[in-house]
């Protein structure tokens, strides 16, 4: 069935017109489904492909065209907080979608499984109901921060720095696992982590991409 | 207070405990003001950048709209600064990228640049915009190209609006229907754009044939003598059968038959005359008797 857009492509959207902006947002849009489908993830080199295909690529592609197709006349908040709802809500869809018929392996037999948005291996601690129910701003926001320390973090670290800080810090390996890699103690890796996080926030806090309306790890004021 | 001992750093530290479940949710009741602000954020910005793809990056805009209604929306955007690059271009760039290859600019239906190296042949077009964007439109080129000569291997889709020729390299498999299999591995994945010299150098890396070093064998390239051919099979099989310890007429015959060799031969090069048909039981009736 096809759906007639709310915003027929002829007509010159405000975003296109700002494409600095439109690219921040999807980026944004692109953080938001990642964080969604793999915000449990632990190996950053597997291919992140939902079962049955569909890419984190395709889900974007569904929410961007969401967003352009929706009519400025209806607009109510900024087009930042609604790329937040729609990026998440598809990428809720996709996997709802990928996990129909897949059961948690922590269900009991017998017992229903409240499907369909669940991890299918559970490995650490879930945080993400931490900013998941929060202000679509706030969480526009803390995104960009984070996608700023990533920037930062891909032109600045090396080694053995890089591998604690995005293992810890995006891909969520734990301390054990990283010090048996590198060769430190975990007690090391903390500190490094710490070391390199506080670093890269510092940085972070003069680039001028890094929006800080809300919540900033501001310097230390003792 | 120094660094050591900022209490942040430690509600970070027993917040990475919770994380990986060796202890309960730390609280943050014991900080000020000022140091719980921090921590929250440093906690919050965990919790969302857990997850984000550290290792790759997004497509382009044009790229994720290629194909859409929303297509035509970010059609005016895509420009050509200095200049549409020509085929010409891409055939320079591409013969600086190993010697052994040879690049030609082929003036055909879809004009194109053909690298060759052995059997590997490799086409290039150039499309219009920033990013080699697989539309309908290139993809029927494409296929196109891949139809018109089988034996190309890869087509590769330059981006004429990009600065360094941004490429997207094909094979033909990768410009069907995809196909997901039931037990839900990923499809196969393009791989990225790249330069065209790269991605070049990419696919003659991963691609190239290699044929191991030959050579002809002289003695082997001489016209065939077969009735010489056939004296020297005769003159073996019967001097094996003869030194068998065959008895009575057999015994007689193939000894008989030993120096009447070239008879066989002779034998043999009127069969394979054109147009000659003979009786071989006859004419080794014949030979035998001879030799008796």
């Amino acid at each position: 069935m096809s759906k007639e857009l709310a915003h027929p492509a002829r007509v010159a959207h405000p975003l296109v017109a700002d494409r600095a902006r439109l690219d921040r947002i999807v980026d944004n849009m692109a953080a938001q489904i990642h964080w969604v489908i793999y915000g449990r993830g632990r190996d950053a080199t597997n291919e992140r492909a939902l079962p049955g295909g569909e890419s984190a690529d395709d889900v974007l592609q569904e929410a961007l065209i969401a967003l352009l197709g929706y009519s400025p006349a209806r607009l109510k908040t900024t087009w930042e907080a609604l790329s937040v709802g729609i990026a998440r809500k598809k990428a809720f869809t996709a996997l709802r979608r990928a996990t129909r018929g897949r059961r948690s392996s922590t269900s009991a037999s017998g017992e229903p499984d409240d499907v369909t948005v669940v991890p299918l291996e559970f490995t650490m601690t879930d945080i993400r109901d931490r900013s998941g129910a929060a202000d679509p701003e706030l969480v526009y926001e803390q995104t960009q921060q984070q996608l700023v320390l990533l920037r930062l973090a891909r032109e600045r670290l090396t080694g053995r720095e890089r591998r604690v800080f995005f293992g810890i810090h995006f891909d969520g390996v734990t301390r054990a696992e990283l010090a048996e890699e590198i060769g430190i103690t975990a007690q090391g890796v903390g500190q490094l982590y710490l070391r390199v996080a506080k670093a890269l926030y510092a940085a972070a806090r003069h680039d001028p991409d890094f929006p800080t309306t809300h919540g900033v790890p501001e310097r230390r004021t003792t | 207070m120094n660094e050591d001992d900022d209490p942040v750093d430690a509600v970070i530290l027993a917040f990475l405990d919770y994380l990986e479940g060796l202890a309960p949710e730390p609280t943050l009741d014991h900080l000020d003001p000022d140091e719980r602000t921090r921590a929250e954020a440093y906690l919050d910005g965990l919790a969302v950048a857990r997850g984000l793809n550290s290792a790759g990056s997004r497509p382009a805009i044009e790229a994720l709209l290629a194909g859409t209604p929303m297509a035509a929306l970010v059609a005016p955007a895509i420009g050509v600064p200095g200049g549409d690059p020509d085929l010409a271009t891409v055939a320079t760039e591409l013969a600086g990228v190993d010697p052994r290859a040879r690049v030609t600019v082929e003036d055909s239906a879809e004009p194109n640049v053909l690298l060759r190296y052995l059997d590997l042949r490799a086409r290039f077009v150039l499309v219009p915009g920033p990013v080699p964007v697989v539309t309908e439109q290139v993809r029927g080129l494409v296929g196109r190209l891949f139809a018109d000569d089988p034996d190309t291997s890869r087509v590769g889709v330059v981006a004429a609006g990009s600065d360094d020729l941004a490429t997207q390299l094909l094979a033909a498999d990768e410009i069907g229907s995809t196909i997901t299999t039931p037990r839900g591995e990923p499809h196969l994945r393009w791989d990225r754009p790249l330069p065209l010299h790269l991605a070049a150098r990419r696919m003659l890396e991963q691609s190239a044939p290699e044929w191991p070093a030959f050579d002809f064998d002289s003695a082997r390239i001489e016209a065939l003598d077969v009735t010489s051919l056939a004296a020297e099979i005769a003159r073996r099989v019967i001097a094996r059968e003869a030194g068998r310890s065959y008895q009575g007429d057999k015994r007689r015959a193939y000894q008989a038959l030993v120096g009447q060799e070239d008879l066989f031969a002779s034998l043999v090069a009127r069969v394979t005359e054109p147009g000659r048909e003979l009786d071989l039981d006859d004419e080794t009736t014949r030979i035998a008797r001879v030799a008796a």
